[in-house]
């Protein structure tokens, strides 16, 4: 799945870091997550989404769409 | 003292964390005393039921430092608040560490029930028989080995 965490968290100023604090997951979650190679579960996509005052839909896209 | 979501503010956080319930007991003030008592009894069973040469005494204290680590782990492991240990993630099970892990363990088992069924079938065949106590450490070995190795895969993998 495509997302476009990484710039969501780079027009805030946030580190990765600081961004895994916000959603009490750990940095490597969150370098993985923007790197496309996983998937957050649905609590934490919401949660994302919540944090940056988006949908989960604007945050994330299935491949091949 | 807890933030609004529940959790203990970083600053009242300890290495070793503190009681389960809202305690500010240390949890290891209780890990280690529990974990000795228990070690000493498996010491003390151990002792009794030893049939060898070696002094009764020996094989107490032999078992009892041998298993005092993993006693006083497991103690703790029941007794800590995870919400007060220095650095620990607030929703472990959301973090791509918890899906390696379950990756890991699923590929685990199947390997575990591979090789077991694969070695049963092979002394079944033989005819040649082992201590049951070698059987359950090589499956013990089996299942660790490949649930730590698919992890460390994993863990590369990112």
């Amino acid at each position: 799945m495509q997302n476009s965490l990484c710039a969501l968290r780079q027009d805030r100023g946030w580190s990765q870091q600081r961004l895994a604090d916000e959603l009490g997951v750990s940095r490597q979650t969150i370098i993985s997550i923007e790197r496309g190679r996983f998937d957050p579960s649905l609590p934490l996509a919401f949660r994302i989404a919540r944090l940056f005052e988006t949908t989960i839909e604007s945050v994330f896209e299935p491949d091949g769409e | 003292m807890t933030d609004t979501d529940g959790t203990a503010p970083e600053l009242d956080r300890t290495r070793w964390g503190r009681l389960r319930g809202g305690s500010r007991t240390p949890a290891m003030a209780i890990a280690i005393p529990a974990g000795l008592v228990l070690a000493v009894v498996v010491g003390v069973i151990a002792a009794a039921m030893w049939d060898a040469p070696t002094p009764p005494f020996v094989v107490g204290i032999g078992f009892t430092v041998v298993t005092l680590p993993a006693l006083v782990g497991l103690v703790w492991v029941f007794l800590v608040d995870r919400d007060t240990l220095r650095g620990a993630i607030d929703r472990p099970e959301e973090s791509i560490e918890g899906a390696w892990y379950d990756k890991a363990a699923q590929g685990a088992f199947s390997d575990t029930l591979l090789i077991t069924g694969l070695g049963t079938t092979f002394f079944a065949i033989t005819n040649i028989r082992i201590d049951m106590l070698i059987a359950l450490i090589g499956v013990l070995v089996v299942a660790m080995g490949s649930c730590g190795i698919r992890y460390l895969i994993a863990r590369r993998r990112g």
